[in-house]
């Protein structure tokens, strides 16, 4: 029994020391990444970017007006800071033993939904012709996208450049980064304030955004064998 | 953590208790444990407890946490190997310096790091095959990820995050693989009318399995042990052994056919 025994052990350090060798050879200096809160705060300046575009080209006539209303502001600022903190959770889950804990997903879930229900302050129009609807409607959803996506593109390229270990929780996590900001973004250039309105062409293209990210996560951040396993064995 | 708890309840209030291993957030009616491992300097509850430190308070190596219930509060303290809180800063300077490329560190960091990754995985993977591949794996993984660890953070919790990852990744393959191939510790049937296979031919194509693999057939049908005796006497669980006895009787059913 014995003998078994330190044979498997002699053998598994002869593929240790065989494994050590490999990986040294393949050794080169690598550039480490840069803190969480110095890459969310170069994410957050180009979203301070798009921002700065949105406000300078927004449709709404009203917006001095509407930032004093509180619930528009709530709007807005729950749902900029869930973005926020997705984008965050997003770069920390590139780390290995950062990724965000239950808990701090739980927070940002009931942030989200509760900035949602805000929904419901809004007026809803169930009499508006559905042709009209989708005609307004569909530029929204269109803004979402073209809000979302050089944020998004910047938190896709940031967690590859990390070692997620999770695929498809780093893109649904970078997805609601940028998605749920780019909701925000949208209050700001969209003038209907109409609760369905909302729903159907912001925050459902928003949450369709983060189930794509979810998807493209998993497909593009999977675990890249860059170094290849020791011949002998 | 229960017989924890349990032994410490009995203990007299106002004791320092030390804590044998790192313990786990745990709740119920009864008691509360609110453990604050690594941390520089005691709880705020600690004075609460109306207990006197066997050190000072300020010792960066003590770890402290309150165990018992609300109306008798325990303390348990733990101090801190200071040797194994100097590795670990070793370790972080190593992994530093093989970020830089240093090629002596590397291999210092590997080998210094490879039985804790050992022993970490023995306890997720029974068989001794698939931990060799597990471990490799994790290596590698290690390796590819180094950019991302934070000189400034313990190396143990990056390492183990990627260990864990790692073997849990090889549990969903292996039970997804499990789901498909059907094991068994019986031989399949010989078909009627084929001919005998001579011993010698089995013998031959016994000394081309892999040791564990031989060792396995060998306990079961040569010796005529019992899964659960040969599981026994190898030290690995009955299902890694029946792993391991599937795989020969594939490998001899196919060596034996060509």
């Amino acid at each position: 029994m014995s003998e078994i025994v330190n044979s498997q052990q002699s053998d598994h350090e002869v593929r240790h020391h065989a494994l050590v060798e490999h990986l040294v050879a393949e050794l080169r200096p690598v550039r480490r990444l840069w803190p969480v809160r110095v890459r969310l705060a170069a994410w957050i300046a180009i979203e301070a970017g798009v921002l700065l575009l949105v406000i300078r080209n927004t449709q709404r006539t009203d917006l001095a007006q509407q930032l004093r209303d509180p619930w528009y502001l709530f709007g807005i600022g729950g749902f900029a800071v869930a973005g926020a903190i997705g984008a965050a959770f997003s770069l920390r889950s590139a780390i290995p033993g950062r990724e965000p804990r239950r808990i701090e997903l739980g927070m940002l879930l009931a942030l989200t939904v509760a900035s949602a229900l805000l929904f419901l302050h809004e007026p809803i129009n169930l009499l508006m012709p559905i042709g009209t609807f989708i005609h307004e409607g569909l530029p929204c959803a269109f803004g979402i996208a073209m809000f979302a996506s050089l944020p998004l593109l910047a938190l896709f390229w940031a967690v590859r450049r990390g070692a997620p270990l999770a695929g498809g929780a780093g893109g649904a996590l970078a997805g609601a980064g940028a998605f749920l900001l780019s909701f925000a973004l949208m209050r700001v250039n969209c003038p209907i304030d109409e609760g369905l309105h909302l729903f159907i062409w912001h925050f459902l293209p928003a949450l369709i955004g983060v189930a794509l990210s979810a998807g493209a996560g998993f497909l593009l951040f999977r675990k890249r064998s860059r170094v290849a396993r020791p011949s002998s064995r | 953590m229960t017989s924890l708890i349990r032994k410490m309840a009995k203990g007299p209030i106002g004791e320092l208790f030390y804590l044998d291993r790192p313990a786990c957030v745990f709740r119920s009616h009864r008691s509360v444990v609110q453990p604050s491992l690594h941390q520089a300097t005691l709880p705020r509850n600690f004075s609460r407890c109306g207990l006197r430190a066997a050190s000072p308070v300020n010792d960066p190596f003590w770890t402290a946490g309150s165990v018992g219930t609300r109306s008798a509060p325990i303390l348990v303290i733990k101090k801190i190997d200071s040797a194994s809180e100097e590795r670990s800063q070793t370790r972080a300077r190593l992994m530093a310096r093989m970020q830089d490329g240093d090629s002596d560190s590397c291999r210092a960091l590997l080998d210094d790091i490879g039985p804790m990754v050992t022993n970490f995985l023995r306890r997720r993977i029974a068989d001794r095959n698939a931990l060799e591949d597990v471990y490799q794996e994790t290596l590698m993984a290690f390796f590819q990820a180094r950019h991302t660890y934070d000189p400034s953070r313990p190396l143990e919790p990056w390492l183990f995050a990627i260990a864990r990852n790692v073997a849990a990744d090889h549990a969903r393959h292996f039970w997804t693989r499990a789901r498909v191939e059907h094991l068994t510790d019986q031989m399949p049937e010989q078909p009627a009318g084929e001919e005998p296979r001579s011993d010698s031919s089995l013998e031959d194509a016994m000394a081309k399995l892999p040791e564990q693999q031989r060792e396995a057939f060998s306990m079961l049908k040569l010796e005529g042990l019992s899964i659960e005796q040969a599981a026994d006497r190898v030290g690995v669980s009955v299902g890694a052994l029946r792993v391991r006895a599937h795989r020969a009787y594939k490998a001899l059913r196919k060596l034996i056919s060509e």
